[in-house]
């Protein structure tokens, strides 16, 4: 039956691919989580009435996740095939996508993060400053847990996004279900490696989506 | 306790400066519930707010137990606002925390250790009285328990001083009087200074031993409250007292009174001990008039009552007259309202 629904598929290769897709994407959205609320924290405590008002650093920070959120993927990862061959030797395979996955996703979630930091009570803020806290802890027991739900969701959109990234990484050789959707379904004429592909991305995004809404309202007592 | 001298805020707006803060001088003594009253805009939460530094001052100083907060910067200043409790009109929860964390978070800004922290958690529960709902999260708590959790939260490093900033503006009468009387017993139990920030009459009437009152910017007034009750100097005092002790609008209620054929229509205002006597019946017994209460109203304050009685004394001129006389000397203001 799924040999006659699926003549072309190479089981072996799809779930091969799948591997690079989850790791691709898993790395990334690790190092995207972290980066980006380092980014958005810099952006939020830069901005006017808070710790670090900063105006200059505010924009330097601003002009930064503006250009790189706006750079077209396909385009960014070209552009950055001479930081990785720098720093990583090479511009292929899946680790050299690691780069262009993270500092493509990475200001577009800290704009999440700087969003959802806005949202924190600032009455809580002053509370917490009225009770002697210091600029640490209030970012670590105050701004942190107190918008951690739109922190996941916001990391949930990202990681999507990013899902999608490494399908384009396929053209620096990364490998993943795009890339074999791309070459072996498209370019070979097998349309039914195209679907079994999109199939298993679908999958990968509902699980991922399915966990996130999870997260989420677990953290939630609104 | 607490005193301030000269004590400016100045806010910078794009077009000009506003004062929101002016030449405050206030003295408030240990162990004192001290209330500072105004309308909204009077600038009393910029002032409150200048206590424990939450808005520094464009000039004067600010001294908490001998220490010039105005002076103070950094881990100093931190560690001064731990002697300064503060409660907010909507509560400032971590919504992310249950009750025992809300109350446990200034212990752990503190550097409690975990056990002494649980220790301190438990006391505070049972001192605002919400024993079993430790684990419970804010948005499952009504608005006077969220209260109690702010209140707990604010005595958990013993502070000296409480500030209490609208803090029953967003509860409904009945929590209000139980949030007050949590307020007054803490003051008593514990000795604390309390500062008291609202717009309503009532909570000064409530607990406070002091008064301040504040327009634009400025102290107006200030003194025992049962003083600025009494004698109130400026119209904006003269306004909040009206909210309790008199009438809603004695002009328009005297209106529709007539004319009396004979005797007069007075306006009595009793004030401390004399609210607290039988002066009316006493007068009647003394004195050969009738007296006819038309409105009356009457309110308790910590140190005493104080309230204004619409009555038409029936009697002969001459009996009136003696009517007025005694009424003088039992200590209540008797003023003759004409009505035509």
């Amino acid at each position: 039956m799924i040999k006659t629904l699926f003549p072309n598929v190479d089981w072996m290769d799809m779930w091969e691919a799948t591997e690079e897709t989850i790791y691709m994407t898993g790395v990334s959205v690790i190092a995207t989580f972290i980066l980006g609320i380092l980014l958005g924290l810099m952006l939020y405590l830069t901005s006017r009435g808070n710790f670090w008002e900063n105006k200059g650093l505010h924009q330097l920070v601003g002009a930064y996740v503006n250009i790189t959120r706006s750079i077209p993927f396909i385009i960014l990862i070209i552009l950055l095939i001479p930081l990785s061959e720098w720093l990583l030797g090479t511009f292929l395979g899946p680790t050299a996508a690691l780069l262009a996955l993270i500092v493509g996703a990475a200001p577009f979630y800290a704009r999440l993060v700087e969003i959802g930091l806005r949202e924190v009570d600032h009455g809580v803020v002053q509370a917490a400053e009225a009770m002697g806290a210091s600029q640490r802890q209030i970012i670590w027991k105050v701004l942190l847990p107190e918008s951690m739900p739109a922190l996941v969701s916001g990391i949930t959109v990202t990681s999507i996004a990013l899902v999608s990234y490494t399908a384009m990484a396929g053209v620096i050789g990364a490998g993943g279900l795009g890339d074999l959707a791309f070459r072996e379904g498209f370019q070979r004429g097998n349309p039914d490696i195209t679907i079994t592909s999109t199939i298993l991305i679908l999958i990968l995004v509902f699980i991922m989506q399915w966990i996130g809404d999870w997260v989420t309202n677990r953290l939630d007592k609104r | 306790m607490i005193r301030l001298k000269q004590l400016e805020k100045v806010f910078q707006t794009k077009t000009q400066n506003v004062a929101a803060v002016q030449n405050v001088e206030l003295s408030i003594e240990e162990g004192e519930i001290f209330g500072i009253i105004g309308y909204s805009g009077a600038g009393k939460s910029t002032l409150v707010r200048m206590l424990n530094m939450l808005e520094p001052p464009t000039s004067g100083s600010v001294e908490v137990s001998g220490q010039d907060l105005t002076k103070l910067r950094g881990q100093k200043l931190r560690e001064a606002r731990q002697d300064i409790g503060m409660i907010f009109q909507h509560f400032n929860l971590l919504w992310s925390r249950t009750v025992a964390e809300n109350i446990a978070f200034p212990l752990e800004v503190a550097g409690v250790d975990k056990a002494e922290r649980e220790t301190r958690v438990h006391e505070l529960v049972g001192l605002v009285g919400l024993e079993g709902r430790e684990s419970a999260y804010p948005s499952q708590l009504s608005g006077g328990q969220k209260q109690r959790v702010g209140i707990a939260r604010a005595l958990a490093n013993r502070p000296k001083v409480l500030l209490c900033d609208e803090a029953t503006s967003a509860l409904d009468p009945e929590t209000t009087d139980s949030i007050l009387q949590l307020i007054t017993n803490i003051n008593q139990e514990l000795g604390l200074t309390v500062v008291m920030i609202t717009h309503e009459m009532h909570v000064i009437r409530k607990v406070c031993h002091k008064v301040a009152v504040m327009e634009n910017g400025g102290v107006v007034e200030q003194g025992p409250v049962l003083d600025v009750f009494q004698r109130p100097q400026q119209e904006v005092t003269k306004g909040f007292v009206k909210q309790i002790a008199a009438p809603d609008d004695e002009q328009a209620e005297a209106e529709g009174i007539a004319p009396p054929e004979r005797g007069q229509l007075a306006r009595l205002s009793f004030v401390g001990a004399s609210a607290g006597e039988p002066v009316v019946s006493r007068l009647i017994r003394t004195v050969e008039v009738d007296v006819n209460i038309l409105q009356g109203r009457l309110a308790t304050t910590v140190e005493g009552s104080y309230g204004t009685m619409l009555v038409h004394i029936d009697g002969t001129a001459k009996a009136v007259e003696e009517a007025f006389q005694y009424l003088e000397k039992a200590g209540v203001e008797a003023e003759v309202v004409r009505v035509d």
